[in-house]
């Protein structure tokens, strides 16, 4: 059974659904125009059981259905959980797995943790999530608890003109250290969709959280992610995020507090923008603790007709924080487009914030070197590109990092 | 017949003449040094040989094994088997040597899981003294002059050229680097019968590297071609206002009274 805090949160959020407020960037998205309800799916004993297609395009995302080198499972198939699998002595060491709404029923202390860091009203896509959230993971790290290798949460979506929302807390108790590889990705077969999520970590003094966000849509999809997390003292926090395929539009704006003293976050973005995709990436941190630290580096490769616009927000609170911020968009069409945002707010002279931003085309210089090589120009272009985006990830496992140099380097050869 | 025979080569780049016909031949296993004061179009030379686009051919042929290359791109030449060392080689980040030497020596890039492709370029480093671990460094960012010569010569030798243009690669290295440098050239040249144009302004890395001819450029074109030996110690007593009216009248003055004192 549900607990009322829950019921009650949900009712409301319904309520300020109605005069919600579009998001600040990105096109406004009609939300009713996607269907929350999708056909139910059966749970299934192994990974393997998924049909072939299924199969196929979740590993593009990191999903390994053989599960080796994951510390669990959470596969969610439109609205229904279809598998959830961790072992017996994950959960001896302290770490729990659940369903968003399984765990709401069996923990009724998350209401500390319910859109705690993501405000409900921050727009309508929080909101919409908060009112009608259908599934989630929530990856609990007990005290102390140290799990070595990344959990996988796969979000799959198979029905057309759906919508898919959940939401998704992580809580990483003091000197925990966990990893999600949360990989979103859709059925060949879907062709317009709409994804909202709302996702809210919290690391604990000394806790150590990777969250690597890997998103593989169609052209016809909408997606609009929503992150909020708070880091305490000496606590650290780095935040992956992959988004290798065509879209027709993306908006998102993860922000960070860093409350601790000494905490620290890191993000990488990697965002190969293809076909006619409007990429709309942020990446927003606020360095609140003495001593805080925090860095972006955005990478993105743009091709064909695609635009991205790249944000970055530091906002230094204390004396002795620390913030940089790096983006670079690298462009292999003429009719692509490359915008970097850097947003540096110091609230104190104390406070040491910088910025790097470079958007162009590949340097004449770089093509003809590899060409003296032997390379032909298309070949000397796919391995620039390859190169660009080959920023060692941190935590991310040495074969998914393989596969993204394996994909960029097809895409832009097979495109030039 | 000459691997390599430059005919009244004439190139401008944004419309600037900076060729003004250029004839030379190089033999095959032939080493030729190429001389010349600053600015004189030795870099000029090399970029259009090896198909620089900025480097407009406007008149003149380059006939390699007799074929005029002039229309071909950089890529197709260095198939044909010439190689080029850069004199400034650009960084480029994410690019990693250990793929470029691979990928010099015509094989597909870089298969992490396969052992033997890694032995390839440490090898391949091994022979120009760079330690194993530059194989996963991006290319030439944050190399210091040494290594970047040291890089572009492992580079050349992989791809294992008929011809190759080393374009200063004795410059700012120390004397350690011009030794090995040297040695390694002059090894190649001999075991595998490639020619060579080598541009240098000191007779240093010659000690190593055994040459044929030597040629003196300027303004554009080869003014003086003959032995190495007696045009360097020409050079060295006398400067380029041996061979070639370029100082200005008042310099040359002065240089002659030098030398006469």
């Amino acid at each position: 059974m549900f607990p009322k805090w829950y019921t009650e949160k949900r009712r409301r959020a319904k309520e300020l659904l109605k005069a919600a407020k579009p998001a600040k960037y990105g096109s406004d998205i009609d939300l009713n125009a996607f269907n929350l309800q999708a056909p139910p799916h059966e749970k299934i004993d192994e990974l393997t059981d998924l049909e072939k297609d299924v199969r196929e395009v979740s590993k593009l995302v990191g999903t390994r259905d053989d599960e080796e080198y994951r510390s669990g499972t959470y596969f969610q198939y439109d609205n229904d959980v279809v598998y959830l699998q961790h072992s017996k002595s994950l959960k001896e060491k302290g770490l729990i797995i659940r369903s968003i709404d399984d765990a709401v029923q069996t923990y009724p202390w998350l209401e500390k943790y319910w859109f705690k860091e993501l405000p409900i009203g921050l727009d309508k896509y929080t909101t919409y999530v908060a009112a009608n959230s259908v599934g989630g993971a929530f990856v609990w790290a007990q005290e102390g608890a140290r799990i070595e290798h990344p959990i996988q949460a796969c979000l799959f979506m198979g029905a057309d003109r759906a919508i898919q929302a959940p939401h998704n807390i992580i809580v990483a108790e003091p000197h925990s250290k966990v990893h999600l590889i949360t990989g979103c990705t859709v059925h060949p077969k879907c062709e317009t969709a709409a994804h909202v999520a709302a996702t809210e970590i919290y690391v604990k003094e000394g806790a150590e959280v990777t969250w690597s966000m890997i998103h593989s849509w169609g052209e016809n999809f909408h997606v609009r992610p929503r992150t909020g997390a708070v880091v305490e003292d000496g606590g650290t926090l780095m935040m992956n995020y992959v988004l290798l395929s065509p879209v027709k539009s993306i908006q998102m704006y993860p922000t960070v507090v860093l409350k601790g003293k000494g905490a620290r976050v890191s993000f990488r973005n990697l965002i190969l923008g293809r076909g006619k995709s409007n990429i709309d990436v942020g990446s927003g941190i606020i360095l609140s603790g003495e001593e805080s630290r925090g860095e972006i580096n955005s990478r993105a490769v743009i091709m064909d007709e695609a635009t991205i616009d790249m944000r970055g927000m530091l906002r230094g609170n204390k004396p002795g924080t620390k913030g940089h911020l790096e983006c670079r968009g690298l462009l292999l069409s003429d009719k692509a487009k490359a915008r970097a945002h850097p947003n540096l707010d110091a609230r104190t002279n104390e406070a040491d914030l910088t910025h790097e931003a470079a958007v162009g085309k590949i340097a004449e210089e770089e093509l003809f070197y590899l060409m003296t090589r032997g390379l032909s120009k298309d070949e000397a272009t796919s391995l620039i590109a390859r190169g660009f985006l080959d920023t060692d990830i941190p935590g991310l496992p040495p074969t998914l990092q393989a596969e993204i140099g394996r994909i960029v380097s097809m895409t832009t050869k097979e495109v030039m | 017949m000459a691997l390599l025979e430059v005919k009244d080569l004439h190139a401008k780049v944004d419309g600037k003449e900076i060729l003004r016909g250029v004839d030379l031949e190089i033999g095959k296993g032939e080493v030729h040094v190429l001389l010349g004061p600053n600015a004189s179009g030795k870099t000029s030379l090399a970029l259009t040989l090896i198909g620089m686009p900025a480097y407009e051919v406007s008149k003149g042929k380059i006939l390699f094994d007799g074929e005029n290359i002039v229309d071909l791109n950089a890529a197709q030449r260095a198939k044909k088997g010439i190689g080029f060392a850069f004199q400034f080689p650009p960084a480029i980040r994410g690019v990693k040597l250990r793929d470029i030497i691979r990928l010099c020596s015509g094989k597909g890039p870089w298969d992490p899981s396969k052992e033997h492709e890694e032995k390839f370029a440490t090898e391949m480093l091994e022979k120009v003294g760079l330690p194993p671990n530059f194989k996963d460094r991006d290319i030439n960012v944050g190399f210091s002059g040494g290594e970047r010569k040291r890089s572009e010569l492992a580079q050349i030798l992989a791809m294992k050229p008929r011809f190759m243009v080393l374009d200063e690669p004795d410059s700012g290295v120390d004397i350690d680097s011009l030794k090995l440098i040297g040695k390694r050239i002059d090894e190649f040249v001999k075991e595998t019968g490639s020619s060579l144009l080598l541009i240098t302004h000191y007779r240093h890395i010659l000690q190593y590297v055994e040459s044929d001819f030597a040629h003196v450029m300027c303004r554009g074109k080869i003014v003086v071609t003959g032995d190495p030996e007696d045009i360097l110690s020409r050079i060295e007593e006398e400067g380029y206002c041996a061979y070639v009216d370029i100082c200005p009248p008042a310099i040359k003055k002065e240089a002659e009274k030098l030398m006469h004192d």
